[in-house]
């Protein structure tokens, strides 16, 4: 079967291959095998975890999302928020790597766009100003 | 403008469900499927649970009648009571099970 795991950013999971998934909405845990009838359902927070074709298992902390099965062979996860991982036992740990990172990179960008900001309300002061040298430092700028 | 977070929370929901997950699965790596003697045992005491207040009941109403020399009038309320009692406890018991 092939999984798709995507966010609204990026592409998480994108593998062939895969022998059997099992995933967990408001009902309950549930397990997809090749050829399951066509599906769709809405998942609660919860890991998904699938067997590869080497017959390792990888897990995956879903933020909700929705499943959906087409053709038997086709298993697409599209969700909020997802972090891959290959042990379950650590997986918490490296959701919290995650947020880790995200706060680093929100924190960094943060920066550069106030200075981005910055060094253009710089600019325009200059293009205001009345002994109209502005156009010309603008220029060599 | 908002003053980004410092520290991720580890109360978030999806490290928390990430966690009960990982126990889990823990326990059922360490105990395995439930066996089948234990199912019929808990089935078992769900079954005692409703009949032993039952009995109490009973017994309690027969000396009671049998003091007052009253026949039945103790007797079928507190097999009732004990019935209502069993059903309730065996309703909490399959709730926390």
């Amino acid at each position: 079967m092939k999984l798709n795991i995507i966010t609204p950013l990026s592409v998480v999971v994108d593998e062939d291959g895969v022998l059997a998934l099992r995933a967990e909405d408001a009902s309950g845990s549930f397990g997809i095998l090749p050829g399951h009838a066509s599906f769709l359902t809405s998942l609660v927070i919860s890991v998904v975890s699938w067997r590869s074709g080497n017959g390792t298992r990888h897990y995956c902390a879903v933020r909700r999302g929705v499943l959906s099965v087409t053709g038997g062979r086709d298993i697409a996860i599209a969700t909020r928020e997802a972090v891959v991982g290959d042990e379950l036992s650590t997986l918490d740990e490296t959701v919290l790597h995650r947020f880790r990172a995200d706060l680093e990179k929100e924190r960094t960008e943060h920066v550069a766009s106030t200075r981005l900001q910055l060094n253009a309300i710089r600019q325009i002061m200059r293009h205001l100003r009345p002994d109209g040298r502005g156009g010309a430092e603008a220029a060599f700028l | 403008m908002t003053e980004p977070k410092t520290e991720p929370r580890e109360d978030d929901a999806l490290v928390k469900g990430v966690r009960v997950r990982s126990k889990r699965h823990g326990r059922w790596l360490r105990e395995g499927e439930p066996s089948a003697a234990r199912r019929v045992a808990q089935i078992g005491v769900l079954g005692w649970i409703i009949v032993v207040p039952m009995l109490l009941g009973v017994f309690a109403g027969r000396w009671l009648d049998r003091t007052f020399n009253s026949g039945l009038f103790c007797t079928a309320p507190l097999l009732i009571v004990g019935l209502a009692l069993g059903s309730w406890s065996a309703w909490k018991w399959m709730n926390s099970a």
